[in-house]
């Protein structure tokens, strides 16, 4: 079936997340997850007229972009280690299944870091926005390695369980909870 | 693993620290558990999410839209509904397309630019920029009172200078123009012409997908046409108003039980032309005794639908439906031959037994029901078998074995153990197309042409009047054979094909192994290995068994563990050796042929 470009975006802002989380699993840095994402959106949109309706879009997008991540780790060469192919194509299932509850909980991380206290949103800045490594970041707060490297990943999980929270409150309306 | 390790490593992998050691330690969590590949992807997830709202302004350029001019609208449509923000843009180029081969061209004329403004930046003359007064600078001095006329021509040169250095100066930075322009031409080149191979590519395999796709449906259609055809032609399922599905045609007169026909508590002695309803039993009785001779046929059916069904002595087959039967015990041979429709038969006939089902379209095979397990041995055509545990096509000369529960045998060359035909003669030589030898050993002149054997007639095959029986040489100290028979020396040759087929009956005093080989012509011998046999391995002892095997498929170099024996070769001997370890067995052949063609 083809199906009108129109239906492009929707469907695209949907499976985004797992198409991104996917493809960051699969080659391990951001930047190069960024740069793929590029090369798959754009391939998405050409391709649009050829993706049939009967499969999840996700599903399809998600054969795209390992295609596309698999060329560039072979143009990357053979230095970095990776994944299994075993536990990559299991991935694809998990970010399939997640579709749904990614998107949700996108919507939701927005009220979460609002929650942080303002040294927690200090440290996610520094890691995030400024790009700071966790030794970059140790040296300027004048803390350790390992006690960044906890805090971050104690904001992570909070950050998880409050999007987890919301999520699904929204997926049962009735407990009240506004994104 | 515990919980905390994980987190450890999730968090080491996004934040990109993990050591190979450590990526493998997770890559084997993952792959055990789902519940930890979604905390994965969900942490993975997580992590871009930051990366997108901390870092969206820095990092991440937003589209080209006017590259997509339907996202324009709908991503302004989507904008004005939520916070929701689109990062798109054009692909960087990768090591892939700076790899084609217009990149050399792009190179040069980048190069040619560098060069163009290395000698723009560095020519006085025309940058303009040069100051008059260092030009007056440049002009000879002259010790001469100031001229006004002669320092008006200065000036006036020096303009002109100025001027054409102005045009130059111009006409450089359109050059650079224009050779930006073509660098940009020949880079959008590169990236187009990958793009165009990428397309390429993938209109090709579209195109043979389609072209597959097209070849299946017309397949499918021509299939469907087919089918329609057969059901529009033939009756349905013919049970007749009065349930009749089969009708006996044939009942063995004399010797022997009397067959019945058991339908709910009446039991009918069973006639020719007696109609046979959905559900009615038959029952041949008892076997008939005297190992030596073959079972009789007790009776036969004409199944509606397309076969004929006869039964021997000691069988038990219920006539379940149109072209349906169930053999509970015993030993049938069928002869399948359902309505055509063009080329194809159309229908199907189903015997059923404990063990596994048996369809045929068209053939000739017997059923053999005993002990907790069915064989089916296909003599022409062929037929499927098949249960809940697994499915084989049997081909012609095949045969197969199934217990219940366990998947039918795959298909092995015939070895039959009284092949039984029924009220035919299969085992004739006359239903094969050509034969190339026959000895049926019925007058004691025919062995004349056998190395050392005895004529026997009273141990035969199949109601034979006569049958071969080995004799041991004593001097044949390599074989462990403990009988030898060869074909005849001067006998004729024979050429071996894909379809040449080696029938015989044999019978051994000993279980043990029989093998038998065959002799090319010495010329012909550098073409195999070694001497070319077939061993049928744990013979049973006391009975005789018809064999009929076609010789490329069971016929070995090596004395029958190597390669198939090659087609082309001609073929002089024939050796038969059976008995194990040296013990002395009895070894006795009867109708032996080598004939081209199926049955």
């Amino acid at each position: 079936m083809n199906l009108d470009h129109s239906q492009f975006l929707k469907l695209f802002l949907h499976a985004q997340p797992s198409i991104r989380a996917y493809l960051f699993a699969m080659l391990r840095n951001a930047d190069a997850e960024e740069d793929v994402f590029q090369e798959v959106a754009l391939v998405l949109w050409e391709r649009f007229g050829d993706y049939k309706q009967e499969l999840p879009f996700t599903h399809w997008a998600l054969g795209i972009a390992r295609n596309h991540a698999v060329r560039w780790r072979s143009n990357k060469g053979r230095r970095q280690v990776w994944l299994t192919l075993e536990v990559e194509a299991q991935l694809v299932q998990a970010s399939e299944d997640l579709e749904d509850e990614l998107a949700t909980r996108r919507h939701a991380l927005d009220v979460c870091v609002q929650r942080l206290g303002d040294r927690a949103r200090e440290l996610l800045k520094m890691r995030y926005e400024q790009e700071h490594s966790l030794q970059d970041m140790a040296d300027n707060l004048r803390m350790s390695h390992n006690a960044v490297n906890k805090a971050l990943v104690k904001i992570r999980k909070f950050l998880l369980d409050c999007t987890a929270q919301l999520e699904r409150a929204s997926s049962h309306p009735t407990g009240g909870v506004e994104l | 693993m515990s919980s905390a390790r994980f987190d450890d490593l999730l968090n080491g992998f996004l934040d990109e620290r993990l050591s190979e050691a450590e990526l493998a330690e997770l890559n084997g969590l993952l792959a055990q558990d789902a519940v930890a590949r979604k905390a994965f992807i969900r942490s993975t997830d997580l992590h871009l999410a930051l990366r997108e709202r901390f870092g969206a302004e820095a990092h991440v350029p937003q589209i080209h839209v006017g590259a997509m001019p339907m996202l324009t609208g709908a991503r302004r449509s989507v904008s004005s509904k939520g916070s929701r923000s689109i990062s798109l843009r054009f692909p960087r180029r990768n090591a892939v397309e700076t790899q084609k081969p217009v990149w050399p061209f792009a190179l040069a004329a980048c190069v040619l630019l560098g060069v163009a403004l290395a000698f723009v930046a560095n020519r006085p003359s025309i940058t303009g920029a040069v100051p008059v007064a260092k030009l007056k600078s440049a002009m000879p001095v002259q010790n001469v009172a100031p001229d006004h006329a002669k320092a008006e021509e200065t000036r006036r040169k020096a303009a002109l200078e100025n001027r054409r250095a102005r045009i130059e100066r111009l006409k450089a930075e359109e050059d650079l123009v224009q050779l930006e322009h073509e660098c940009d031409r020949l880079l959008g080149a590169q990236h187009q012409e990958a793009r165009r191979e990428e397309l390429a590519r993938v209109e090709a395999s579209r195109v043979e997908a389609e072209v597959r796709l097209r070849s299946a449906q017309e397949k499918q259609i021509k299939a469907e046409d087919a089918l329609a055809l057969a059901e529009e032609t033939l009756p349905g399922e013919p049970v007749a108003s009065d349930g009749q599905v089969a009708q006996v045609i044939f009942v063995r007169q004399g010797a022997g039980a009397q067959p019945m026909l058991v339908r709910g508590t009446e039991r009918l002695a069973l006639s020719n032309g007696l109609a046979v309803l959905a559900g009615d039993r038959i029952e041949t009785g008892g076997l008939s005794t005297g190992a030596a001779s073959p079972l009789a046929v007790a009776a036969a059916l004409e199944l509606f639908g397309g076969a004929t069904v006869d039964l021997a002595q000691g069988t038990t087959f219920e006539v379940s439906g149109y072209g349906r039967g169930k053999l509970t015990d015993g030993l049938v041979y069928a002869h399948v031959d359902t309505v055509m429709v063009g080329k194809a038969n159309t229908q199907e006939v189903v015997l059923q037994t404990s063990c596994a089902d048996v369809v045929a379209r068209k053939g000739r095979f017997d059923l053999m029901v005993g002990g907790g397990q069915v064989l089916l041995r296909v003599a022409e055509g062929k037929a499927s078998i098949f249960n809940a545990q697994g499915k084989h096509e049997v081909g012609a000369l095949q045969q197969s074995a199934a217990r219940v529960g366990a998947a039918p045998a795959a298909p092995s060359a015939l070895v039959i153990s009284d092949l039984w035909a029924g009220r035919s003669k299969f085992a004739s030589a006359t239903a094969f197309r050509q034969v190339l030898l026959a000895w049926d050993f019925e007058k004691p002149e025919g062995l004349n042409n056998w190395v050392s054997a005895a004529y026997e007639t009273v141990h035969t095959h199949a109601g034979s009047k006569g049958a071969l029986r080995a004799k041991k040489l004593e001097d044949q100290e390599h074989f462990t054979s403990g009988a030898f028979y060869q074909a005849p020396r001067s006998g004729p040759i024979f050429t071996l094909t894909e379809k040449t087929t080696l029938r015989f009956a044999f019978y051994v005093s000993q279980p043990g192994e029989v093998k038998i080989h065959i002799v090319p012509v010495r010329e012909e011998r550098k073409k195999i290995a070694s001497s070319v046999a077939w061993i049928i391995g744990d013979a049973k002892s006391g009975t005789w068994h018809s064999i009929a095997v076609r010789i490329g498929e069971v016929f070995k170099d090596r004395a029958g563990f190597g390669q198939p024996v090659p087609t082309g070769l001609r073929i002089k001997d024939l050796e038969f050796y059976a008995g194990e370890n040296g013990m002395d067995v009895e070894l006795y052949l009867d109708d032996l042929a080598v004939t081209e063609g199926t049955p």
